[in-house]
């Protein structure tokens, strides 16, 4: 784990202590708040609302640290200063003009237009050129994070598996590793191998899912087919070892929910296997000639989605061998405590802190590279044409729940 | 894919309910508009898999469109939330009077595990009348295209 800068510490060093947190939970004053957009390097992987104040995980490269400040403006403002091309989730009002002759705007979602999906993305063009992206967000918001406070860890994961369908299992093992570095418990190793193995699993099959929008609107629709049906055969067999096709509800605080059915494993671990064949024609020049302006993004996904299969296969394969005799899961101890999870999706880090009081949660946030990514589309879009444009969001576009918790 | 097999207990359930409401099952297409109204996107996923089976949905008549005003089904998944509402209205109204409004997953039925949560309506009927439920979380692709068969007058 990297060191955080000095500058950093400084300014967390200022920070009053809140006595209460078993863990330090240092409170900023407004003044700091704002300077702290002004560190380089220092990304906000997190900020929420909780009463009368704001809370924000600050993190750099690998580090991480939780800060809160006495009122919510100054969060949003430092918000506004870490992602400057984000509109943050609102509903109404106007969107930024883009200045010039014959500028002219198309709005999609959600009622009309290719996006079926709760948002609202609004272009400004010349000609064909995208001269700026906004992405509006707020329509799906189903309060999640209140939903877990109040319940133990176990009744409240099911809540943060749906936050995004993509990376349930990934949303689940962040989640549940807070729970478990907040109580004190301990995983047995084989049962922290078979969950980092199902992370693997559902990260392939997220890029797999977003090479097949991309083959899809790059005109390849055999090629886009050809991936879902892999996908399909592999949520078949997802279902028949973890009873859900997106293996939700699997991973809980404390290990695995039900002991999986294993002798199903191989059919898994075949279609797992079939991944590099699959992805083959992405290295074709006929076929990679039409997405030759995302080249690198196209390579990182497909080499991502071979090195998760390939990863899921060894840690799969010796839980084919035999049934496990010992169980599946451990109790949580029921104690105070406080704690950071982390887990890893298509995209990057998740991140899940949660403070316990008896055993029941009572602040959570988690934090994903949703924004992060919704920023970089925005930020690459002027000078793109429309169907450029349409084609990098294809690949890269995260999925709404991630936003809209 | 496998062949599917709508069950014709629904079908005709449907049939016998939409006649006494003075209306009719679309006949030979159905042109369908999918609206998130604030899914967790396991039921999309599975939706892509109903899409990426082309030769059956060619055969059967079914088309997914971006205008709902070309549309005749209605697909919605998600838990209804308060931000939906109101798009999904504006969609409804868009349509042509002779349409079905299809629910695809538990939370669409009835807002699943969200269902206490205060931005959530509890479920698509809260807003407008389904005609019929594909329940599952999430369903099978099977599933999907069986409960859309039962919608489609042969």
């Amino acid at each position: 784990m990297t060191a955080p800068p000095d500058e950093l510490i400084a300014l967390l060093s200022r920070a009053a202590i809140e006595p209460a947190a078993p863990e330090p939970l240092r409170v900023l004053s407004a003044p700091d708040w704002a300077r702290l957009a002004t560190l380089p390097g220092y990304q906000l992987a997190a900020l929420w609302v909780e009463q009368d104040r704001a809370l924000g995980l600050v993190q750099r490269d690998d580090w991480v640290a939780p800060i809160a400040t006495e009122g919510a403006e100054p969060a949003f403002a430092l918000m506004r200063n870490a992602h400057p091309h984000l509109a943050l989730a609102q509903r109404s009002g106007e969107f930024a003009d883009a200045p010039g002759e014959g500028v002219y705007q198309i709005g999609e979602g959600p009622v009309g237009g290719e996006i079926a999906e709760p948002m609202h993305r609004r272009l400004h063009l010349a000609g064909d050129s995208v001269l700026r992206a906004d992405h509006r967000f707020g329509y799906a918001h189903r309060d999640i994070l209140t939903l877990i406070e109040g319940k133990s860890p176990r009744a409240a994961v099911r809540f943060a598996a749906r936050i995004a369908g993509l990376s349930a299992v990934a949303h689940s093992l962040a989640f549940a590793r807070a729970a478990e570095a907040a109580s004190g418990a301990a995983i047995p190793a084989p049962v922290e191998a078979l969950r980092e193995a199902m992370a693997a699993t559902e990260r392939c099959v997220a890029s797999l899912l977003a090479l097949a929008r991309l083959a899809d609107i790059c005109a390849l629709p055999r090629l886009a087919a050809t991936l879902i049906d892999l996908r399909t055969s592999m949520a078949d067999a997802a279902a028949q070892i973890f009873f859900h096709r997106l293996m939700m509800d699997m991973v809980v605080p404390g290990g695995i929910d039900i002991a999986p059915r294993l002798s199903a494993l191989p059919m898994l671990i075949a279609h797992l296997q079939s991944v590099r064949a699959v992805l083959q024609p992405f290295g074709a020049w006929r076929w990679r000639r039409r997405w030759a302006d995302l080249a690198e993004p196209v390579r990182g996904r497909v080499w991502q989605a071979i090195n998760d299969a390939a990863f899921a296969v060894s840690a799969l394969a010796p839980f084919s061998a035999a049934e496990r005799a010992e169980p599946w899961s451990v109790a949580l101890p029921s104690q105070n405590g406080a704690g950071l999870g982390q887990a890893r999706d298509l995209d990057g880090p998740i991140y899940c802190w949660m403070r316990l009081d008896g055993g029941f949660i009572t602040v959570c946030t988690i934090a994903n590279q949703g924004l992060n990514r919704i920023a970089a589309l925005e930020a690459a879009a002027p000078g793109q044409t429309r169907a450029a444009f349409a084609r990098r969001a294809a690949l890269l576009m995260p999925p709404i729940g991630m936003i809209d918790q | 894919m496998k062949p599917p097999h709508p069950d014709p207990a629904i079908r005709t359930a449907l049939a016998q309910r939409l006649a006494a409401e003075g209306r009719a099952r679309p006949h030979l297409a159905l042109t369908i508009r999918h609206l998130d109204a604030g899914s967790c996107g396991g039921c999309e996923l599975e939706l892509r898999s109903v899409r990426a089976w082309q030769s059956g949905l060619t055969a059967y008549g079914i088309r997914f469109v971006d205008d709902p005003r070309t549309a005749n089904i209605l697909l919605v998944t998600g838990v209804a939330t308060q931000g939906m509402a109101a798009p999904l209205r504006r969609t409804l109204e868009a349509m042509p009077d002779a349409r079905l409004v299809v629910v695809i997953g538990d939370c669409a039925v009835d807002g699943g595990v969200f269902k206490d949560s205060q931005a959530v309506l509890g479920g698509v009927v809260r807003l407008v009348t389904v005609d019929l439920a594909v329940t599952g979380c999430p369903p099978a692709p099977e599933h999907i295209i069986d409960g859309l068969l039962a919608a489609l007058d042969p």
